[in-house]
Parts: C-alpha cells; structure tokens; sequence
C-alpha cells in the first residue's frame, strides 16, 4: 500500500509523522519533497537521481532504523527530476507499506504523490492557518481519488480539537503531542516507537499505523 | 449510438445573458469511453469550481472526461452569453469526441496536465546551471535548503534542530558554511548596498577613467547615486540598531530543554490522546 502524507501547508509535522508512523508500520519511507528534502540522507543515488532516469528507485534505498528513499538537496535536481516518474517507488520489492513525504502546497509535486497513492495522511497543526490548507489538500486527494485514511492534529497542547477537525476533513483525528522526542526522532534517526515506547507520542503514532492498516484490509 | 448526449439551456431569471446548461451522457457500451462534450452557445463557459479552481475535466471549451460501462454521467456550467437577446439553441452542447479512456490512470494524468509546475525557476540556480544544464548530477555545493526563505522543518520548537552538515561534502568557496552564512536575500541586499559604496569610494578617490567605468558599471547618474546612499544610510542604522538589540536577547536566553524534557515524560504517565 502507498500511503502518501500530506498537509497542503508547510512546517506542520508531515516529515516527522511521515518518518515516525513510517517506522511503525516497517514501511519504505520516501522523502518526495523535491526542492525542501529533510529526511535523512547521505552518500548514493537518491529520488532525484531516480526521477532523471539515472538510477533505479532499488538503488537509492538507504536501510536504517527507518529504511528511506532520501531526495537530493540541489536546486538543479530539483529542476531536473522529472515528478511524473515518481511511480517507480511501487518497484521497490520487501515492503508491505510505502509512505510518500510528500511537500507542502498543492501543484504536481504534491498531487501526483495523491494521485499514486491508495491513501492518505493528512497532517495539521491546531493552528488556523495550518487546518485551511489541511482543507485545500483534503480537496485535491479527493479530487485525485486518494482517499483520506486518517487525519494527524499535531503538536497539540491541552483541549485539542480532535472532534471539530475530524468532522471538516471527514476522518477521525488523532491528537498528536508537541514533544521534544518527536522533534528530533528525524535528525538522531530514533522514532518515538522504538525510543521511547511508552510514551504518548508512541501511542499516538501507533494509533495512526492502526488506522492505516484498517485502511489498507478494506 | 453506443454513447449519447442530451443538453438543455434555460436562462437565468432576472439575468438573460446567463444560460444554465443541464448534460446527460450515456454510455451504453462494456467499456468505458472517455467523452468531450463541447458547449455550443456563444459565450463564455463559467465551469463547476471547487476552491476556485476548475472542477476536474472542465476547460474554457467544455468538458472531457471518462463515462463507464453502461452510467450516465450528468454535467452542468453556466455560460455567459454574448448576446443575451438571441434564441437559445435546441442543443447547446455537443458530444465531439469518443476514445478509449488512457492507460495512465485518470488521476495520475489530472495532476500532470492541470496543476502547476513546482520546479526551482532557471533564475534560480545561479552560476553554472544553463537550461541546457538541467541533466547535471546534483553538486554539493548548491544546497537547496539554504536558498528558501521560508521552512518545512518539522521540529518542534525545542531550537536544538540544526541542520547536520553532510560529513562528506568536500568544502567549497560557494558553500556557505552553518550558522555564520547569511540567508540568500539579505546577502544579495547587503551586496547591492557594498556595490554603491564602492562605486561612491572610487569616484571620490579614483581618477576620471575610473570614475567613469564605476557609473558606467552601476548604471545611475552622481546625483543618483548620492540620493541611493543617503537611503542606504539610513536603512543600515535601523537594521544595526535592530541587529544589537537581537544579539543582546539572544545572548541573554537559554532554552530550558532540560524542563521541557521532565514535563514530556511526566504527561506520559497521564495517559493518552
């Protein structure tokens, strides 16, 4: 199943819940933010070298606590990635669950992550501002039959709005706590699932791979 | 025919120069067909839109999309008609085009075809990179991250997520190094203002040839020139004055990571979301 991960506006969480719920799920993690990558990388061929026909999505796999597909951080592999490629992550074989990171706004190289995958996760933050966008971005996947598997209202302090979030993009929300823990998960490579397990952003991560799979079994 | 149209036009009330338009197209055929039904009345077509963006499929000429095996589809746009005392037509709208729907899924051609280009523009990537360039591994030196104004990190607001540096990128004079380089914008700002100043220099000590190439070079009169650096001026006090007073509160905080750390593990034992 391909999961993209989605939010319509930038600097919500879609990264870090991309990275933290993809560890919950064992899942291929890729990082298709062209031009504003974030998730780890390193040496070796990455998306941009896989969306310009120089490498097979396969190669650019990197393992780790996470397994990633990171992106590149040029300007000139941003321009020369070609999104329309973007399918060949579904050739990457040994995993159950792909989860595309996928960017902020709502041209083709956030749509096309919602028109490849079989669901989404949107992403927002208890903020005004962040819930529009979650609301422009609910149209687009719906627009690109992607349907909504569940909704993440992240970095939540106290009285979230789970309900009334829940109602507008017409999946129930899951309350996601500010946390220094998930704030960093993504740069030490340590996802909140196997570091701190106990501990409420764990649970809350868990509780949307949960909602994902039932996703995926219908 | 294996696939069908019917259209109907009806005026708006109070407004003559506006017509609705009611579709129906069946297909009676095992497969699906993807259709183009152009409108046919004279004027301009006002399409469904969702978030002020044409509904998918709609375009100024009409629509085109996909009718399964054995559905109707209904459609309906309004028109703006150029000449609100002219009879309506019997059929408004036509049925121009039968094929068989593409291979590529729907979804994945609507979001190549209809949404915009997110690529960086040519302008954007600086010395070295020429529309013929585009095919170039990416180089370490232009990192795309520090040319954005505006962020996507995810962190939370703990300010202990820095950039790492990738270890093995080899250091380069176009690189700016971390924490000491300067946001792309304010650079650029700060060089415009150095290069007045230094035309200024040169043609206060420089003789006439000099003088001459400097405001050749900028591109402006003497009297120009003076009246930009009086502007400088003050644009560089007020951004000192604002840039001590930063430092002074920078220096003086200290994120209590320490406290925010004991306050998240003590809401683990409060149960969940």
């Amino acid at each position: 199943m391909i999961l993209a991960v989605a939010g319509g506006k930038g600097g919500v969480g879609k990264s870090t819940l991309a990275y933290n719920v993809g560890a919950a799920l064992d899942a291929l993690v890729v990082d298709a933010d062209l031009a504003m990558a974030d998730l780890p990388a390193g040496r070796g061929p990455d998306l941009h070298d896989v969306l310009a026909g120089r490498a097979t999505a396969v190669e650019a796999v990197r393992p780790g606590p996470v397994d990633l597909l990171p992106c590149g951080r040029s300007l000139s592999g941003a321009r020369a990635a070609d999104v329309g490629r973007l399918a060949a992550i579904a050739d990457v074989p040994g995993y159950e669950h792909v989860v595309v990171d996928s960017p902020a706004g709502l041209c083709v190289d956030a749509g096309v992550p919602l028109a490849l995958a079989d669901a989404c996760l949107l992403v927002a933050s208890p903020e005004a501002w962040a819930l529009a966008d979650a609301v422009a971005a609910r149209e687009l996947a719906r627009t690109l039959d992607c349907g909504l598997a569940a909704v993440a209202l992240n970095r939540t302090c106290t009285d979230p709005p789970t309900g009334a979030v829940g109602r507008v993009l017409g999946a129930p929300a899951t309350a996601v706590p500010a946390d220094p823990r998930l704030g960093r998960s993504v740069e030490r490579e340590e996802p909140v699932v196997d570091a701190a397990p106990d501990s409420t952003p764990a649970r809350a991560v868990r509780a949307l791979a949960d909602a994902v799979r039932r996703c995926a079994v219908v | 025919m294996p696939v069908t149209l019917t259209a109907e036009a009806t005026r708006a009330d109070g407004r003559p120069s506006l017509a609705f338009v009611a579709v129906r197209v069946a297909n009676t055929e095992p497969v699906a067909r993807r259709v183009t039904v152009s409108n046919r009345l004279t004027g301009t077509v006002l399409p469904p839109r969702r978030h002020g963006r044409p509904a998918r499929g709609w375009s100024p000429d009409g629509y085109e999309g996909v009718v399964d095996a054995g559905a109707t589809v209904g459609l309906g746009y309004a028109c703006e008609l150029t000449d609100a005392e002219a009879p309506l037509p019997d059929a408004p709208a036509g049925l121009t085009g039968v094929t068989v729907p593409p291979t590529e899924s729907d979804a994945l051609a609507h979001a190549l075809a209809e949404l915009g280009d997110a690529r960086p523009p040519w302008d954007a990537l600086g010395r070295g990179d020429s529309p013929g360039d585009g095919g170039r591994p990416p180089v370490d030196g232009d990192r795309v991250n520090e040319t954005r104004g505006e962020t996507d990190r995810d962190d939370s607001d703990e300010g202990d997520a820095s950039e790492s540096a990738d270890d093995s990128a080899p250091a380069q004079q176009t690189t700016p190094e971390l924490d000491e380089s300067l946001p792309t914008d304010l650079e650029r700002f700060l060089d415009a203002i150095g290069t007045r100043v230094t035309a200024a220099e040169t043609l206060a000590t420089g003789d006439l040839t000099t003088a001459t190439d400097a405001l050749a070079t900028l591109g402006c009169s003497p009297e120009a020139l003076a009246d930009l650096l009086t502007a400088d001026r003050a644009v560089l006090a007020a951004l000192a004055i604002r840039v001590d007073a930063l430092c002074e509160r920078a220096d003086a905080v200290s994120v209590p990571t320490d406290a925010m750390e004991t306050l998240a593990a003590a809401g683990d034992d409060g149960g969940g979301s």
